[in-house]
């Protein structure tokens, strides 16, 4: 499969990995015993010429019980959500309920799973759109918009004759504008198909004004190509009205490094902490990257974790400006203040390089981080190996070759690690193209050194 | 054909294989046990069916269990069509033994969406062609292709993070 090509390495890594996963799978006692205790009672009932058409034993009741069960309150559920969704739906919405009743089993159910969606069905946060375009056979349609100052979703059908999920990448760089002007987002789709059609959302960035005319340009659907244009109104101005965001700017993370909390925004569809870094970095080098933030309310609930995303600009100086927009569930009616906690940081440390001599066996080291060996040497390739704790990044990186008049050269680079381990032998493997004539290559020097910074660093944030 | 003692004890060898196996397709310990027990009684129905014996047994059992999983994938799907978004359960089983990497790849499978893990987990752990995975999850073949691709991309986002982190 041409996927499977594309990314072979990450394939064989997927099959390997899941493979080691269930080898490493171990019943627990009880049920080990259940188990063998339901083949006695099969292979009891099955005497030996009655094996293929004589009837089994029934295994115990309690487990065939527990599973009508599920699948009872699975079945309760749906007709109660195809049967209540309808009925709760204002009447200015019917008919588009009653030309696509996926869209409200769809909601329904996505609302059980997202407090944000199950209060924005109750209090008609989801605006009502249809814009549609058909090409190929297919029938691209837009049917509701939850816009907030944190995101905007976008729930669409795809009907035809083998409905599959549209590739919104598909168009690369023109496939979302705003206003007539392009507007470059993350996105993240999700969907299924629902009563022969697909049916799903997807989520971009907050709109990047109140309100205005939203286009997508859709060129794929599943591996059919063409074009589906659509263009509809929508505003995020309801939501934004009921929003608060609360200025915090506490610092947060290692003493010196510049991290702060920013601001938290606080919504009945979701809940974002806005984490921000300004500072100055060796010009190329990366700035700090934070671990799992997580937001605890005054009563002591944590707040579930929705995903993450970024936005960061600098400039050739190595000044720097990041924001993490972190998003959770919406927070309980009854909190009254939050705690946002980190407990891990990673970050380069400006001036601080690694310098190996280029000769197999050279070694080197820095305070508080592993030693580096330079395992082999041939023209234009090296080995370097090092000891690390797997759950820290990789300590050395930003590879180049220094040549005998000081000269840096580019070079390619690659990790790898293994075998699994708390703490593994790390392996890059540094190539580099001919160096001119009459250099040579003198050292290998790792520019970047991430060191990781723990701790359990918060910042209580009254909401009232 | 084999005895009660030879399959009890294979079984016990892929128990915990076969378990993990429905809990990645099903993403639900409830499912996973329920299959795992369905297939085995199966399997005791349909021994005489065991072509190779001992040596075959860890495949042919593999597949009823696949088979069984699916099944319940399907008929969940009929009850409730799209799964809510919370959708899989943590691996309840004792964990110490884990790789890091095995650890690391089913983190990843949580974080993928139901349709997306349960066509994974066909194709790398029960090791089914793409058009097979299509037939028994009544999907087109296009819907899988999608899913597989956005699960690998996912992964591919993945590495590239962290090489971004550790890239030497």
């Amino acid at each position: 499969m041409r996927d499977e090509q594309i990314y072979a390495a990450e394939a064989e890594r997927l099959r390997q990995g899941l493979n080691e996963w269930a080898d490493e799978g171990r019943l627990p006692a009880g049920r080990s015993a259940a188990l063998a205790e339901s083949v006695r009672r099969a292979w009891s009932g099955t005497a030996p010429g009655a094996l293929l058409h004589g009837p089994a034993a029934q295994p115990p009741v309690s487990t065939r019980g527990r599973r009508i069960r599920n699948w009872m309150a699975g079945a309760a559920a749906a007709a109660a959500l195809l049967l209540a969704l309808p009925l709760a739906w204002p009447p200015a919405r019917a008919w588009a309920t009653d030309t696509f009743p996926v869209i409200a089993t769809f909601l329904g159910l996505r609302a059980q799973a997202d407090p944000g969606w199950a209060w924005a069905l109750e209090h008609e946060g989801f605006q009502e759109v249809l814009a549609q375009a058909e090409d190929r056979g297919y029938t691209f349609r837009i049917h509701r918009v939850l816009a907030d100052p944190t995101q905007t979703a976008i729930v669409f059908t795809v009907a035809g004759p083998e409905p599959a999920e549209p590739d919104f990448w598909a168009g690369e760089t023109d496939g979302f504008w705003f206003n007539g002007k392009y507007f470059g987002t993350a996105l993240s789709v999700d969907g299924s198909v629902l009563d022969g059609v697909w049916v799903g959302v997807v989520e971009i960035d907050p709109l990047p004004e109140e309100s205005g005319s939203l286009r997508i340009n859709l060129n794929a659907i599943g591996d059919v190509r063409g074009r589906w244009v659509v263009e509809f109104p929508v505003t995020r101005q309801a939501l934004t009205a009921v929003s608060r965001t609360i200025p915090v700017g506490q610092p947060i993370g290692p003493e010196g490094l510049g991290l702060q909390v920013e601001e938290v925004v606080v919504l009945p569809t979701r809940t974002e902490v806005r984490v921000m870094w300004e500072g100055r970095v060796d010009p190329g080098s990366p700035g700090p990257d934070i671990g799992d933030l997580e937001v605890r309310t005054d009563s002591g609930v944590v707040v579930p974790f929705q995903g993450s995303w970024g936005e960061g600009r600098g400039d050739r100086d190595g000044n720097r400006w990041f924001r993490w927009h972190v998003k959770f569930d919406p927070l309980p009616p009854d909190a009254k203040a939050i705690t946002v906690s980190l407990k891990d940081v990673a970050a380069v440390t400006p001036g601080e390089r690694l310098v190996l001599p280029l000769a197999e066996g050279a070694t080197g080291e820095l305070p508080g981080l592993p030693q580096a060996t330079v395992r082999t040497v041939v023209p234009g390739k090296a080995t370097v190996e090092y000891l690390h704790e797997f759950s820290t990044p990789f300590p050395y990186a930003g590879w180049v070759v220094v040549d005998d008049r000081g000269d840096e050269h580019a070079v390619s680079s690659q990790g790898t690690s293994a075998p699994p381990g708390e703490r593994v032998t790390a392996t890059a493997t540094i190539t580099w193209d001919d160096l001119p004539r009459g250099r040579t290559p003198a050292t290998l020097e790792a520019r970047w050194v991430w060191r990781t910074y723990e701790g359990d660093w918060r910042v209580e944030i009254p909401l009232k | 054909m084999l005895t009660q003692g030879e399959f009890l004890r294979l079984l016990r060898e892929q128990e915990g294989r076969l378990y993990r196996i429905a809990l990645a397709i099903t993403g639900s310990d409830a499912d996973a046990w329920d299959a795992l027990q369905d297939a085995v009684e199966a399997a005791v129905r349909s021994l005489p069916e065991l072509q190779g014996g001992v040596e075959a047994f860890p495949s042919w059992i593999r597949r009823i269990v696949v088979n069984r999983a699916i099944n319940l994938v399907r008929a969940r799907r009929r009850v409730i069509p799209v799964e809510p978004a919370a959708v899989v359960e943590p691996d309840p089983l004792p964990p110490p033994e884990a790789s890091i990497a095995a650890r690391e790849i089913w983190g990843l499978m949580e974080e993928l969406d139901a349709g997306q893990r349960q066509v994974v987990a066909l194709r790398y752990l029960a090791d089914l062609p793409l058009e097979e995975i299509a037939r028994g999850l009544d999907l087109p073949l296009g819907t899988v292709k999608s899913r597989l691709h956005r699960a690998l991309g996912r992964l591919r986002e993945r590495l590239q993070t962290e090489e971004r982190r550790t890239a030497p």
